[in-house]
C-alpha cells in the first residue's frame, strides 16, 4: 500500500529545496506577471495534463486522479519535481465537476477522464427541478475544493494556486447538451437566459467556496462560448454578460480581487477582432488566453495580430496567456518548441504581463516538455528591444 | 411552381429551418418533382452553408441546425430515391473512438455526407476498434472515419487501423481520421488514408479517395 501522504511530503521537500536556490519563488514570479513588473527574471509558464501517465505517474489511475484529492495533488507535485516549471494549473475535468453536482451523469473509465453520459436537463421543464448544489457536499465539488486546499497547504507559499472551474455559458452546455442548447438559443432564448441565471448562481457558490478554502479566486474557463462554437453575436448575448457578472461577484466576495475568464479561441473569427478582444477583456478578467491555433492561423482559425493583441491587453491591464499547441509539445522536435517559445517571448514579453500555458498529451516524449520549460527559463526579462523589434 | 418551391427548400436548409424544410419537401414531392432534383438542391444548400462557414458568416450552431434540417429531409426523400432507382455514392461508417464521447463535429460530418449522397452509418461515440472493423465488414463499407476530440483518445486511432487489418479488410476500406485533437501529421502515424479538417474537407477527401477506387464499385 503506497503512502501518498508521505510521498507528497517527500516531493514537497524536493520542490522547496530547488525553489530555495532560485532568486525568487514561482509565486513571487506570478505576482510580478500580474503587476506588469518586468523583474521576474525569466518567462513564466506551465502546463496542464489530463492523465497521470502524461507526466510519468504510473501508480495513480486516471479515475483516481479525478476523484482522489491526495492523488491529484501527488501527480501535480511529481510533475513539478520532474519538469521544474513555475505554473502548476489546478485543473481537473473543469467542464464537468459543477454540472455533475447539479445532476448531469458521468461515467468514470479507469484509464481516462470522466465523460458525460446524460445531461441534467433533458426537457426544459427539468430546469425547475434543479437546486443549487452545496459545494461542501454535492458531487465532486468537495473533491476539487480539497485539491485546492491541499495544494495551498503544501506549497501555497511558493506556488500560485491557479484553480479553474467553468463559466456560466459552458456550464449551461454541460447541463443541457450542446445541440439542445443551440436549438434553444434559436427557438427559446428566454429559456436559455433562465438556464444561464441558474448556471451563474452555481458558479458563484462554487467559486466562493474555493475562495473561502484557499483565499485565491478560481479562474472560469469558457471554451464552449469561443467562436466557432457560438457566433460572436451569440457570445455577446449569452456568454459575456454572465461571465462579467461572475467576475463581479468574485470581486465582491474576495474584497476586490480579479478572477480570470478565458475563451482561448475565436478572436480571429470575429468580424472586428480588436473590438471583440476589447469586449472580452472588458468583462473584468485578469487574463486573456490565446491559443496558438490563432497565432499560427491553423485548424480553421484565422490569424490574430499578436503584437496588437498584446498592446490591447496592456492597455486594458489584462495579462496575455499564450498557449502553445499540444500537438507541438507532442510532436516536437525540441528545437521547434524552443523557437516558438522564444518568438512568443520576443513579441509578447516586452512590458511584462505575459505568461505561457499548454497541455501535455499522452505519450509525449519527456524531452519535449523539458525543452518547453528550458526555453521558458532561457527567455529573460527585460526583453531586449532589438529582439522585440 | 416547383422551381420556386425548390428555391424555398434551399433557403430553409441554409437557414437551418428544419420544420419549414420538411413541409416544403412534402409539397415538392406531392408536386411530382424527382427526389434526384431535390438531392441536387440539398447538395447546393450544403455547399452554401459551407461557404458561409468558411468566410465566418456562419458558426457551428448554424452548421448544426442546417445539418439537422438536411438529415430530416434526407429521411423524407429516401423512399422516393429508392423508387427512382438512385444509388448512394458510397457507404461511410463514422464513429468517435473508444473513450471519446464528443459527438458534435462527427454529427456535422455525418449530415454533410448524407446530404451529398453518401449512405452514412453513424456508430456514435466511444466506439471500440473492433466494432469499427465488424461494422465495416458487415456493411461492406467503402470508408471508415474515426474521430478523436481529446488528446487522451488519439492513441485509439492506430488501433482502428490495426482492427481493420486484423479483419482482413484494410485493402478494400479507406480509413480517414478527423476531430479537434488530430492534425494532418497524424495520418501516417495512425495508418490512415487521409485527414479532414472540417466536414467539407471530409467530403472532398472521400470523393477523392473513392474516385481512386472507382471501377471497383458502382458509385453514382
Amino acid at each position: 500500500m503506497i503512502n501518498f501522504s508521505k510521498k507528497i511530503d517527500e516531493l514537497v521537500d524536493q520542490i522547496r529545496e530547488r525553489v530555495s536556490k532560485e532568486p525568487m519563488t514561482p509565486l513571487e514570479r506570478s505576482k510580478k506577471v500580474y503587476t506588469w513588473d518586468e523583474t521576474l527574471g525569466h518567462a513564466f509558464g506551465g502546463f496542464a495534463f489530463w492523465d497521470p501517465k502524461c507526466v510519468g505517474v504510473t501508480d495513480v489511475t486516471a479515475k483516481e486522479f479525478y476523484t482522489n484529492p491526495e492523488k491529484m495533488v501527488y501527480c501535480l507535485l511529481v510533475a513539478a519535481v520532474k519538469f521544474k516549471h513555475d505554473s502548476l494549473p489546478i485543473i481537473a475535468d473543469t467542464y464537468q465537476i459543477d454540472v455533475e453536482a447539479c445532476g448531469t451523469k458521468l461515467h468514470y473509465p479507469e484509464d481516462s477522464m470522466p465523460v458525460i453520459v446524460e445531461h441534467a436537463i433533458q426537457k426544459k421543464s427539468d430546469l425547475a427541478k434543479l437546486r443549487i448544489p452545496n459545494p461542501k457536499q454535492d458531487g465532486r465539488m468537495p473533491y476539487f475544493i480539497e485539491v485546492t486546499k491541499l495544494f495551498v497547504e503544501k506549497i501555497g507559499d511558493i506556488f500560485y494556486p491557479a484553480a479553474s472551474t467553468e463559466a456560466p455559458f459552458s456550464g449551461a452546455v454541460g447541463l443541457r447538451g450542446y445541440e439542445n442548447l443551440v436549438r434553444d438559443m434559436r427557438e427559446d432564448p428566454l429559456f436559455v437566459h433562465e438556464l444561464l441565471e441558474y448556471a451563474l448562481t452555481v458558479q458563484i457558490e462554487f467559486t466562493r467556496a474555493i475562495y473561502d478554502a484557499i483565499g485565491y479566486p478560481a479562474g472560469s474557463a469558457d471554451a464552449w462560448a469561443a467562436p466557432p462554437n457560438i457566433s460572436p453575436k451569440q457570445l455577446e448575448e449569452f456568454a459575456l454578460p454572465y461571465a462579467a457578472r461572475l467576475l463581479e461577484a468574485i470581486k465582491v466576495y474576495s474584497g476586490g480581487k480579479r478572477g480570470r475568464w478565458g475563451l482561448g479561441w475565436g478572436y480571429s473569427l470575429a468580424p472586428d477582432q480588436e473590438h471583440f478582444l476589447r469586449m472580452c477583456n472588458a468583462t473584468g478578467s485578469g487574463t486573456c488566453s490565446l491559443f496558438e491555433e490563432e497565432i499560427l492561423g491553423v485548424a480553421g482559425y484565422g490569424k490574430v495580430n499578436l503584437a496588437r493583441t498584446k498592446e490591447i491587453c496592456r492597455q486594458q491591464k489584462v495579462v496575455l496567456s499564450t498557449n502553445l499547441l499540444p500537438q507541438l509539445i507532442y510532436s516536437g522536435p525540441p528545437e521547434t518548441i524552443t523557437e516558438r517559445v522564444t518568438k512568443l517571448h520576443d513579441i509578447c514579453g516586452p512590458g511584462g504581463g505575459h505568461m505561457y500555458y499548454t497541455t501535455v498529451p499522452l505519450n509525449t516524449p519527456f524531452e519535449h516538455v523539458e525543452a518547453y520549460v528550458r526555453a521558458l527559463k532561457n527567455c529573460r526579462y527585460p526583453v531586449q528591444a532589438n529582439a522585440a523589434a | 411552381m416547383s422551381k420556386e418551391m425548390l428555391q424555398e427548400l434551399e433557403e430553409a436548409l441554409v437557414a437551418g429551418e428544419r420544420d419549414k424544410a420538411r413541409t416544403t419537401i412534402g409539397r415538392i414531392l406531392a408536386d411530382g418533382t424527382s427526389a434526384q432534383n431535390i438531392m441536387e438542391v440539398m447538395v447546393s444548400a450544403m455547399g452554401a452553408v459551407g461557404r458561409k462557414y468558411e468566410c465566418h458568416e456562419y458558426f457551428l450552431p448554424d452548421l448544426i441546425l442546417s445539418g439537422q434540417a438536411l438529415k430530416a429531409c434526407m429521411q423524407d426523400i429516401l423512399p422516393q430515391l429508392a423508387k427512382e432507382g438512385q444509388h448512394f455514392r458510397g457507404k461511410i461508417i463514422l464513429g468517435a473512438v473508444q473513450g471519446d464521447v464528443h459527438d458534435i463535429g462527427k454529427s456535422i460530418v455525418a449530415s454533410v455526407l448524407a446530404g451529398t449522397g453518401y449512405e452514412v452509418f453513424d456508430l456514435g461515440v466511444d466506439v471500440a476498434p473492433k466494432v469499427f472493423a465488424q461494422k465495416a465488414q458487415e456493411l461492406n463499407a467503402d470508408v471508415v472515419g474515426a474521430s478523436s476530440y481529446m488528446t487522451t483518445t488519439t492513441a485509439q486511432l492506430p488501433k482502428v487501423n490495426e482492427a481493420l487489418k486484423a479483419a482482413g479488410i484494410r485493402d478494400r476500406v479507406k480509413f480517414i481520421i478527423g476531430g479537434a485533437a488530430t492534425a494532418e501529421s497524424y495520418v501516417s502515424w495512425a495508418g490512415a488514408d487521409g485527414w479532414g479538417e472540417n466536414a467539407w474537407a471530409a467530403v472532398d477527401l472521400i470523393n477523392n479517395l473513392l474516385e481512386k477506387k472507382a471501377g471497383k464499385e458502382d458509385i453514382v
